[in-house]
């Protein structure tokens, strides 16, 4: 038995371990407890990384923590410490889905819009007050919306504190990438 | 005799876009009065007019409309 | 009207309610539950109660949620449906919208349509066309709406959310018909789809039967909720008689007109639009 007394992959034959990176992947039950995970990690100075999951390996949610392996103790002491149990950890062995990294810009005008992934928020430039969020379709986003529209870029609470799906994660890209475009 | 703006029936966030735009051309001498009818609008507007230097002088509420009462300084 | 519209209110408080829709000013009433028309699944159904009325149908029924992402609104409206809800009434038409993907419980449920007696039309857009989608069963559904982003998401037979999207450039609109047929070709397209962008594309049985352009509103394409309007629009048509290729047609041409007419800026919301949609209907058809 491996974590928290789940289940384990076996690790491939050691020949082809050596054409890995020494690296692991969490596997979750839900995407909150992956962004939660994320935040608990990274505040703790670890280079993780969020990615999609390889086709073979779906149980879970979309998204999987990638995270160097001589660190599996320590990960699993922080997560443990904050009850966040993953249902699967396996070493990286194939190509995994990268998360969609491109953004778009658009200016009209006296507005500018960001989109990532299906995700565009757009605010007053010249008061960098958020005034539309549109696509998605996870129930997260409305909810979303009602909490940033209104407010500037610096009054509005992140998407990743708020969020619960991947619509929401791709908000908080978007948002992000608003705050470097248009930093205070 | 202070600015009047009549954001009732308008969506978040036009009130607040439009007193950010009527504190803009103000010289500041005179109260903003801002007319809304929802809750959000009430406290997006308290927000964005403190965060600019404004102050919330008064609010008054009935039934279904806020009228907040902005002050420079 | 004799659809049912089903989807998710953003406010965890809204209680599990099924019934007639109707609009008071602003508000989406159901049951003598409120839900201002901001945007998502109530501006979806404020859309279609507007174009009722033009049309002189009934408004739709709609079974609605609080859900605001945790998926616990969306269980119940699932189970609710699952257990008794398509059996209360013989619908002809089903429209799903914002609800938490959920493969288990699309499935049973799309049994549950199986068994009917009559089985009704059958359109998704948001989270459920995601999940029918994830689910293999897209081509069990009679009409989709995506946007162009959600387009490339089904023709990418790998990605499980439009977040994975492998690929695509999502400036180059001039994609959509390659897109179209990839999303076709893997059996991850509806039976017709109403593609929303700068061009709409009408979609029946994988071939392209219309493309509306204009009027182009580009301010549209920020505003929340723009794309639910256009949804709702379609599903009255539709439920007015009219096929499905000549419903979607005539709902982007309306759904842009009423853009037009309303003359936004990107900090406009939806029910700002909506104002405009009878007027919209007058010019457009």
């Amino acid at each position: 038995m491996g974590w928290f007394g789940k289940s384990r992959r076996e690790p491939p034959p050691r020949s082809s371990l050596k054409e890995l990176s020494a690296k692991g992947i969490l596997v979750f039950h839900h995407t909150s407890d992956v962004i939660q995970a994320e935040n608990l990690l990274k505040q703790a100075g670890m280079a993780i990384r969020v990615m999609g999951p390889p086709p073979d390996l779906r149980t879970g949610c979309d998204l999987v923590i990638e995270f160097p392996l001589i660190l599996e103790l320590e990960v699993q002491r922080i997560l443990s410490d904050s009850r966040i149990q993953p249902i699967q950890t396996v070493p990286v062995q194939d190509t995994l889905l990268s998360p969609v990294s491109l953004f778009q810009t658009r200016d009209y005008g006296d507005y500018l819009m960001v989109r990532a992934a299906n995700m565009k928020l757009t605010i007053h430039k010249s008061s960098r007050l958020i005034v539309n969020i549109s696509g998605g379709g996870c129930p997260d986003v409305p909810w979303l919306a009602d909490q940033l529209i209104g407010k500037t870029l610096d009054d509005a609470p992140a998407p990743q504190r708020l969020g619960k799906t991947l619509c929401g994660y791709a908000l908080h890209l978007a948002w992000e990438e608003m705050h470097r475009q248009c930093p205070g | 005799m202070p600015h009047e703006v009549d954001a009732r029936g308008l969506s978040c966030p036009q009130p607040v876009l439009l007193t950010l735009q009527t504190m803009q051309s103000s010289d500041g001498k005179e109260d903003i009065c801002v007319l809304v009818d929802n809750q959000a609008s009430f406290e997006n507007v308290s927000r964005a007019a403190t965060a600019k230097g404004w102050t919330v002088a008064a609010t008054d509420q009935s039934s279904d409309e806020y009228r907040i009462t902005l002050h420079k300084g | 009207m004799s659809w049912l519209i089903v989807g998710t209110v953003p406010r965890k408080d809204f209680p599990l309610t099924c019934g007639q829709a109707s609009l008071k000013d602003r508000d989406l009433v159901v049951n003598g539950c409120v839900s201002p028309v901001v945007r998502g699944t109530p501006a979806l159904i404020a859309a279609a109660c507007i174009a009722c009325k033009t049309l002189k149908l009934e408004p739709p029924d709609v079974l609605l949620c609080g859900d605001i992402g945790d998926g616990d609104g969306s269980s119940h409206i699932y189970r609710y449906l699952a257990e008794t809800g398509l059996t209360q009434k013989p619908y002809t038409g089903l429209l799903f919208h914002y609800l938490q993907p959920d493969v288990d419980w699309h499935n049973r449920i799309l049994m549950a349509i199986d068994a009917l007696p009559l089985r009704p039309l059958l359109m998704a857009d948001a989270g459920y066309m995601y999940v029918a989608k994830m689910s293999g069963y897209a081509a069990s559904y009679d009409l989709f709406t995506p946007d162009v982003g959600e387009l490339a998401f089904l023709a990418d037979e790998k990605a499980p959310h439009p977040f994975y999207t492998r690929g695509f450039l999502l400036h180059e609109d001039k994609a959509a018909p390659d897109l179209i047929q990839q999303a076709v070709s893997n059996g991850n397209a509806a039976g017709h789809l109403l593609v929303k962008g700068k061009n709409d594309y009408v979609v029946a049985g994988g071939v392209i039967v219309d493309i509306v352009s204009s009027p182009c509103v580009e301010t549209m394409e920020p505003i929340g909720g723009t794309g639910d309007s256009l949804a709702g629009v379609a599903a009255a048509l539709i439920a007015s008689g009219l096929h499905i290729p000549e419903a979607c047609s005539q709902a982007a041409l309306i759904n842009r007109t009423m853009g037009l007419l309303a003359s936004p800026t990107p900090a406009f919301a939806i029910c700002d639009l909506l104002a405009s949609l009878p007027t919209a209907f007058k010019y457009a058809c």
